[in-house]
Formats: C-alpha cells, sequence, structure tokens
C-alpha cells in the first residue's frame, strides 16, 4: 500500500534514556529555563514512542501516512531531543532552544520544528486534537495511528472529560492516550489537591481500553503500545517527575525551578 | 421603507452545504448539539463528514483542528455565545495560531436569540478581529450571505461569519447582480449630507431609517461594512475626505466592533469629521423582549436621535 512506503523498516536506534535525559538538562541549563521536572518524568514514554512503535519518516515530517503524536506541552525539552535523535533536526539546534531571537520557544509549539504537531502548553486540548486527527484518518482509511500524551495534573482540566466521553463514542481504535502520571503538578502533590488516584478505573468507566504501566519501562511500554484494542487505549504511565536527577526526583520545586551551575555539575554527573 | 424578505439564515447555510457536500469530500460540518435545521440532511447524505461532539464547545474546536490538520476544512455552526466564548482560548491557539482552515458560523448574534447573558453575544467581533489571521465578516442581508460564504471557504485560514438567529428570514436589500466581494464595503446609497456605515444584520434597520429620510429629503448615505477584517480602509479614507458627517450602526458593543474599527480609520487618516458610534453601550441589559426592546431598555439611540444629531451636525 503506497501510504505505508516512507515508514522505515529498519530498527531505528535512538540514543538511549539516559542519553535523553542528559540532553534535556545540557538544553535546559544552556537556556535558564526550567520545566525539568515534567521533562525528564517522560523520557520513557517518547523514547519508546519514537524508536519502537511510532511510524515516521523524518525526511518528510508531513507525510501524510505518518503516526501523529500530540506531546505534553509543558515538556519540550525532552521532545525536541527525542525528535532530534530521531533525525528530524540536527542535535545542534537545541543549542537555540530558548535562545533570544530564535524560533525555538521553550514550550511545545507548532511551528518551532519539524515534527511538532501542535501547540499543546495551553493545557487540556491535545486530546480533542488528537481525535480530530484520529477521526478524519479513519474515515479516509489512512493506516496511522495518532498518540497524545497528557501529564496528570493536566486531567484536571475540563477539556480532557470532554474528549474522553466523545472518543469511545467514536470508536476510535486508532488513537491512544498516554498520562505522564508524575504524582506532581506545578503548585503541589496532585492528590493533595484533586483526589484522582484511579484515573485508570475513570477512563474504563469512560469507555477506554486503560492500563497501568510502568512509565520508565520500556519494554512494558511498548507492550502496552502495541496490544491491540478495539477501541481507544489510555495508557496510565506511572512515573517520577524528575526522574534520573536524585535532587529533582519527586520535588515539586522542580516544576519552575532553574538550575544553579553547582546543580548542572551534579545532575549531569549522576546522568554519566 | 422596509426591505423584502427572503430565505431564513439555516436555509441558505444548509443549501450551501449540501451543494458544497456534494462536490468536495474535504468538508466537514461540526456541531456542538443544538437542533439546526439542515445539518440532518447533511448528516444523511454524508455521515463521513459530519460529527456531533455533543455539548463540549471547547472538543469541538480542538477537534476541528485536528481534522483540518489533515487537509480538510471544518465548518462549525453554533450560536455565536456558545461557538466563541467558551473556546475563546481553543480559537485564538486552535484555529487563528495554526491558521487551520476553521470556518466559524456564528448564528443569533446580538439580541436576535435573546437578551440574557447566556445568549447574547455583542462583543464577539471585538475579540475575534484581534485574533491574528482571522477574517471577520457579518453578512447583511440574503445576497450578501449567499455571496461570501463561498467567498471565506476560499481562504487559507480561519473565518468567524456572524449571522442573526438561525431561523430567521434574511432581508433583501441588494439587488440580485449586486458585487458582493470580501473585504469591499457596499455603497448602497450616496449621501451629500451625511453618511451611515453599517455591518451585520443592522443593515436590515440601517436601511430603513435612511430610506425614510432620503424620502423626506434628508440624503443620507448608507454603507454595508459587511468584512470587518480585513478592514475597508480606502472606504473610510474616501469618506473622511467628503468631510461628511458619520454615523455607525451595529448590534453589537461600542467598544471594538465596527464603531472602533471606522474610528480608527477616521483616526489614522489624519482628518477629522463629525462622528457617532450607534451601538450597544458598555454595560448589561436586565430586560426581557425582542431586540428592539432590549435596544430602548439600554438606551440606545433611535432614528429619531440619530436624524437630530446628524441635522445638527
Amino acid at each position: 500500500m503506497s501510504l505505508v512506503e516512507g515508514a522505515q523498516e529498519e530498527r531505528v536506534v535512538l540514543a538511549s534514556p539516559k542519553e535523553i535525559r542528559r540532553q534535556i538538562v545540557k538544553t535546559i541549563a544552556r537556556a535558564k529555563a526550567w520545566h525539568l521536572g515534567p521533562n525528564l518524568s517522560m523520557v520513557e514514554i517518547l523514547h519508546t514512542l519514537y524508536e519502537r512503535v511510532m511510524r515516521v519518516d523524518p525526511a518528510r515530517p508531513d507525510w501524510p501516512g505518518r503516526d501523529r503524536l500530540i506531546s505534553k506541552g509543558s515538556a519540550a525539552a525532552v521532545l525536541y531531543a527525542v525528535l532530534a535523535s530521531r533525525g528530524f533536526f540536527p542535535a545542534e539546534t537545541l543549542k537555540r532552544y530558548n535562545e533570544p531571537g530564535s524560533r525555538i520557544v521553550p514550550l511545545v509549539e507548532m511551528f518551532t520544528l519539524p515534527g511538532v504537531e501542535a501547540s499543546t502548553a495551553s493545557l487540556g486540548r491535545g486530546l480533542s486534537i488528537g481525535i480530530g486527527m484520529a477521526l478524519a484518518g479513519k474515515r479516509d482509511g489512512m493506516p496511522y495511528r495518532v498518540y497524545v500524551v497528557v501529564g496528570d495534573g493536566e486531567c484536571q482540566e475540563g477539556q480532557i472529560w470532554e474528549a474522553a466521553m466523545l472518543a469511545p463514542s467514536l470508536d476510535l481504535d486508532n488513537l491512544t492516550l498516554i498520562v505522564d502520571c508524575n504524582k506532581l503538578q506545578g503548585s503541589n502533590r496532585v492528590e493533595d489537591l484533586i483526589r484522582m488516584a484511579n484515573l485508570s478505573e475513570r477512563f474504563t468507566d469512560f469507555g477506554w481500553h486503560a492500563v497501568d504501566v510502568d512509565g520508565h519501562d520500556c519494554d512494558a511500554l511498548e507492550a502496552a503500545l502495541k496490544k491491540p484494542a478495539d477501541g481507544p487505549k489510555c495508557l496510565i504511565a506511572h512515573t517520577v517527575k524528575g526522574k534520573g536527577v536524585s535532587i529533582m526526583e519527586n520535588d515539586v520545586a522542580w516544576h519552575y525551578r532553574s538550575m544553579t551551575q553547582a546543580e548542572v555539575i551534579q545532575a549531569l554527573r549522576e546522568l554519566r | 421603507m422596509t426591505p423584502q424578505w427572503g430565505a431564513a439564515v439555516n436555509e441558505v447555510f444548509a443549501n450551501f452545504m449540501m451543494e458544497l457536500g456534494a462536490r468536495d469530500r474535504d468538508v466537514y460540518y461540526v456541531v456542538s448539539d443544538g437542533n439546526i435545521a439542515g445539518m440532518q440532511e447533511f448528516e444523511k447524505s454524508y455521515p463521513d463528514r459530519f460529527v456531533n461532539v455533543g455539548i463540549a464547545e471547547q472538543n469541538a474546536v480542538s477537534m476541528a483542528f485536528g481534522i483540518c490538520s489533515t487537509g480538510k476544512r471544518v465548518f462549525l455552526w453554533n450560536n455565536v455565545c456558545f461557538l466563541l466564548y467558551r473556546p475563546f482560548d481553543q480559537i485564538r491557539i486552535d484555529a487563528a495560531f495554526t491558521r487551520a482552515k476553521i470556518r466559524l458560523i456564528g448564528t443569533s448574534a446580538g439580541y436576535t436569540r435573546g437578551p440574557d447573558i447566556a445568549q447574547a453575544s455583542v462583543e464577539d467581533v471585538a475579540v475575534m478581529r484581534a485574533l491574528p489571521n482571522m477574517t471577520v465578516v457579518c453578512p447583511g442581508d440574503l445576497r450578501e450571505m449567499q455571496a461570501l460564504l463561498p467567498q471565506i471557504d476560499e481562504i487559507d485560514g480561519p473565518v468567524y461569519m456572524r449571522l442573526p438567529k438561525d431561523r430567521s428570514a434574511l432581508p433583501i436589500i441588494h439587488s440580485a447582480d449586486a458585487q458582493v466581494t470580501l473585504g469591499r464595503a457596499i455603497e448602497i446609497f450616496t449621501g451629500n449630507d451625511a453618511v451611515v456605515i453599517c455591518t451585520g444584520h443592522a443593515l436590515e434597520e440601517a436601511y430603513t431609517w435612511v430610506s425614510g429620510w432620503r424620502q423626506d429629503g434628508i440624503d443620507v448615505g448608507l454603507i454595508s461594512m459587511h468584512t470587518i477584517k480585513p478592514f475597508d480602509q480606502e472606504t473610510i479614507a474616501r469618506l473622511v475626505r467628503s468631510s461628511l458627517p458619520v454615523v455607525t450602526i451595529e448590534e453589537h458593543s461600542t467598544i471594538g466592533g465596527l464603531g472602533s474599527a471606522v474610528a480608527e480609520a477616521i483616526a489614522e487618516s489624519g482628518r477629522g469629521v463629525p462622528f457617532l458610534r450607534v451601538g450597544v453601550p458598555d454595560r448589561h441589559p436586565h430586560v426581557a423582549g425582542d431586540p428592539h426592546v432590549v435596544k430602548k431598555h439600554m438606551g440606545m439611540p433611535g432614528p429619531e436621535e440619530v436624524l437630530a444629531w446628524i441635522q445638527q451636525s
């Protein structure tokens, strides 16, 4: 079928999750930016998607048959690091992240870099966008799949539940939602604000094929992502915010904090 | 002189969509509930290009972007109050920023559905024209709506079309051969005493007022500014050169709509003319009734007050 003609058949090998984390720390340190916690928690999710699951062609980011990822808006550094590793643009480009005058703003936004499908930093919209892409693809008989990554805190947005109700009603078996469930949000522990520990049950009740999975286990993620389902799938990927850097793990402060020089050195040493 | 009445808003739109659906597979029709006459026919004929997302306006707009990203155009139909206000952030990002070919078709503009805070929409033009990439059109009669629908669908970006209540008949102001071109004002009457500029469904009222004055020998011109963005600056510059008093009439807040757009154009011309904005003052109504009742309640000037202003200008 001509639609799958640009899919890469050979095994793709991306930089390792640890290397991606080093890149995230370097990118954010150079830019004097923040959002370390939400970037570090979803490394394995994006790594697994782009290395083992998604059919994309970096030479043709607009290829109509490509699988699509609508990625979590607060985590631009990890998305851009993975896209660079997958060959969408040279890693050198990451040096211009948040550089004054460059196009690369530090939040996930269209028109910044090839491979970015939507602007998701205004939270809660990604799943709806994914539904539109999945619906049009299904009705056009296109074989692509749509993946949407949102945060667990983001699931406090009402629009997520508008979309969660609609996707099973449209029988979108080409849509997968992955919740980066890192248990922390900007101000607090998620559970201390909104009681939502049973996310997978909630999505199941809404008609999704929902499973809990270790969000740092690439094999488990791969198996869950590739498991067939006759409707929309939801992975509650349990992760650690700030994963890989001891001072950042499970610490709410690292949603907004920038690193000192000493912290950069420590983080890079731990990620060696 | 009152105009003749033609087809209703929803009939014109339904005919357009059925005809478009028959020849173009890349067109989607998306609604968020509502009982919209004409949509059932489209859904029956083209079920794979129709979506009713339920009462979820935010979801509708973001989903429309997702559909557009695959090379489609999406017509979103709803009452203005529901179409634009809840999902403004979604429109700002998923329509305006992305330049998606989303056609926001809003009915029941102004007070045509009701003056209550849930259904009134008198700030919509102000917010929509502030969005980069957004085209804003307000057809005032049957010909304008019929002519502008295919023109907005040619636009490589998002569009907002503002319409009165969906089941209401549209007046027939322009002759059948009138040229209606997006972005270009239509001069209905040329006048030497003053000029009235109106937009959207205020055209019927403005036409009735101006026709009456003209019969009484008061030589007032009338311009239909059916496109608010891109705005026809040239027409305003030409009016300013004539130094005639200018009156704007709209069923919209005096802040940010036609009146503001004309005031900006006059100010930027570097010359001044006597200028009166007829529109909704900066407060909320607390009254039941049709638009005439509401406008009276709000203290909006009627034909006598406007004429008196013209005569003393």
